[in-house]
């Protein structure tokens, strides 16, 4: 069995593409980043080269469509386990069936990726919402923990957002991060050693926001469960309007 | 007083929906969570409501005395007045740290209409020029504002709106004495026609600046006066003919005061007539119904039993069933249980072949409801009417306790 290996990013994965049509060989398991392999299997490792993702992105777009291709992106972001070997396989299916290939939803291969990228799709509309800055000697941070790999599909919408600031998107758990500085954004290795202390004024301006928070909710109509449901606990971590919310309920 | 009392003040004076801080609550049960301001809620507040703006009033320290309120002049409740700077801060710092998308701007009249308008016009204006704030803006425009302020204070913003209240001049005159007709339809008819002139403006490929982009809402209390539904419909209809208006949001009066005039403390909000005026509302939006067609002067309040339109075509018996392969998109669209998008998707499928109730059921049309009105391939359906038990049959049951207004959207 061959195992071939990349570097874990979606440019890598394209190029690992196009070597597999290259020649004319189909992995049978992809691992990506660095990851070990297990020395049983061959491995086949290959190269990246961002001119070539460049293309061969292209030739997939113009095969594929746009949308089958943002498909397998973000399931290719998605914490799903596999996901190389199935968005390798939903783009080979729709090498050969065209661009309806994302119409064909009773095939599982279609399925399995289309459900994982609707997965980080989500999570990516929720976090829109969600994230927490705080401002940290002139540059706004904000750390959180998504399950899927969303720090490239944030970024554009924060640079949009905030445009003329500096900040800092961190993904404590696979300690990166996305950096914006003189309008531009790049993913760069990035940890902290735990949690950043906090100025008096930031400390001020959370206050006035938790005291917002509380008082814009009717205190008669108390409803924890629905406010779970759209706010699961799994993000109160970093919301300062929660922060000592934990453990009450 | 500090930023912080004054926080808390005026988010507590702007949470009910009531008049100079309601913002047109469009949001149904269940459905918030996905309609939030450009689909972004930042928090969910402990009563699970989505947050989206920061909605607080400028201040609560009114000189008018609207019987229905509870800022009111003669209320006795701890005041507070912010400063544009102060709000202004407090709205970019939120902003940045993504806590918030933008800012519900509406205030109680401070001194006179004009002196409130210019605190709102200083506010906006240190946001978006000082700040370079780029949020959403919706700002309330202070009944008799003059003209200049309000174009001031529209290209400031992303959305205004002038509420109406009170479906009547009659109610207004006895409840909100310093209010009247005319201090409220002027400043919409220059919002309105502001916006239309910009349209033409564009559209003679010139460019401006623009001018309240997202458009004008209002809102009007359900429930705190005696008007019927039919007046309310009429009203609506007319607003939105004459003003262009995006939307009219009605609201169930909560009680929060006592006087002979309102109805007593303990009485529920009429929450379901609420609903059913949404509905109606909706039917003069978008499935090209008029006001007259919905109620009438001898039946002039909606049941509430009946969504309007079951109500309309139980009514209309010669116009079913509705020949779903023939028929028009206008008459389509009649049929209970057909939306909009359904409709949209017969017209496309049918061109293939004669569809049938299975076919129906897959264009997303609700059988349970439209196989009483349609007629299609399948000749199974029961004729119309089919029996008396129709309208029990039909009848659609109030969602949950009458009271329970746990969603409500913030713009
Ligand atoms: S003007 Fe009337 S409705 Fe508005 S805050 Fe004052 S009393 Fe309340």
């Amino acid at each position: 069995m061959a195992v071939w290996t990349f570097d874990g990013t979606f440019n890598g994965f394209l190029c690992l593409i196009h070597e597999s049509s290259r020649r004319k060989e189909r992995p049978e398991g992809i691992l990506g980043g660095g990851k070990n392999q297990p020395f049983l299997f061959e491995t086949v490792p290959t190269e990246t080269d961002e001119g070539l993702a460049a293309s061969v992105r292209t030739a997939l777009a113009a095969r594929l469509s746009r949308r089958v291709l943002t498909e397998g992106y973000y399931a290719f972001l998605s914490a799903m386990p596999g996901r190389e070997m199935a968005v390798y396989r939903y783009f080979a299916l729709a090498w050969t069936a065209g661009p309806g290939a994302a119409g064909l939803l009773a095939d599982e291969r279609v399925r399995t990726v289309h459900e994982a990228g609707r997965a980080v799709s989500r999570e990516r509309h929720r976090f829109l919402g969600l994230l927490r800055f705080s401002e940290l000697g002139g540059v706004l941070y904000a750390p959180f923990e998504p399950e899927g790999d969303i720090l490239p599909l944030v970024a554009g919408h924060f640079a949009r957002r905030l445009g003329g600031e500096r900040w800092i998107i961190h993904d404590t758990g696979r300690s990166k991060a996305a950096v914006y500085e003189n309008g531009t954004w790049r993913i760069a290795g990035f940890s902290t050693g735990g949690p950043l202390p906090l100025s008096g004024r930031e400390r001020e301006i959370r206050d006035l926001w938790k005291r917002y928070f509380s008082s814009t909710a009717v205190q008669t109509r108390k409803n924890p469960g629905l406010q779970r449901q759209f706010m699961p606990k799994k993000y109160w971590k970093h919301l300062p309007e929660k922060e000592d919310a934990d453990g009450i309920r | 007083m500090e930023t912080l009392g004054k926080l808390a003040v005026l988010a507590e004076g702007a949470k009910y929906d009531v008049s100079c801080s309601s913002s047109g609550s469009a949001g149904r049960r269940g459905a918030v969570g996905s309609t939030s301001l450009g689909g972004i809620c930042h928090s969910w507040s402990d009563d699970g409501r989505c947050i989206s703006l920061l909605k607080v009033l400028f201040s609560n320290d009114c000189v008018f005395d609207c019987a229905y309120c509870v800022n009111r002049r003669s209320a006795d409740v701890p005041r507070a007045t912010f400063t544009p700077r102060e709000l202004a801060d407090l709205t970019i710092q939120m902003y940045r740290r993504n806590y918030i998308e933008g800012l519900f701007l509406s205030s109680a009249v401070v001194g006179s209409p004009d002196d409130t308008m210019i605190q709102l016009v200083r506010t906006a204006t240190i946001l978006r020029e000082e700040h370079r704030f780029g949020g959403y803006i919706h700002a309330k425009a202070i009944p008799g504002a003059s003209a200049s302020l309000l174009g001031a204070l529209g290209l400031l913003a992303d959305r205004m709106s002038v509420n109406i209240e009170l479906p009547s001049e009659t109610s207004l005159r006895a409840l909100a004495p310093q209010k009247s007709r005319n201090s409220i339809l002027r400043p919409m008819a220059f919002i309105g026609g502001t916006i239309e002139e910009r349209k033409k403006w564009r559209r003679s490929g010139r460019s401006g600046p623009a001018f309240v982009p997202a458009g004008q809402s209002t809102q009007l209390m359900v429930g705190a006066s005696p008007e019927n539904d039919f007046t309310i419909l009429r009203l609506s209809e007319g607003l939105y003919r004459s003003f262009g208006l995006k939307r009219v949001y009605y609201s169930a009066y909560i009680p929060v005061a006592d006087n002979p005039l309102l109805p007593a403390r303990a009485t529920k909000p009429p929450m379901l007539r609420e609903h059913r005026l949404y509905q109606a509302d909706w039917l003069l939006r978008f499935y090209g119904f008029r006001a007259e067609e919905v109620l009438t002067p001898e039946q002039p309040d909606l049941d509430v039993a009946l969504d309007p339109k079951t109500g309309w075509a139980l009514g209309h018996p010669d116009f079913f069933p509705v020949d779903v392969n023939r028929a028009s998109y206008e008459e389509i669209l009649r049929v209970p249980g057909i939306g909009v998008r359904s409709a949209q998707r017969i017209l496309t499928a049918r061109r293939g072949h004669l569809l049938d109730g299975d076919d129906l059921g897959k264009l997303g049309v609700v059988m349970k409801r439209a196989r009483f009105f349609v007629a299609c391939k399948s000749p199974a359906f029961p004729a119309f009417p089919a029996g008396g038990d129709l309208r029990r049959l039909l009848s659609s049951p109030p969602r949950g306790k009458e009271d329970s207004r746990q969603l409500r959207l913030e713009f």
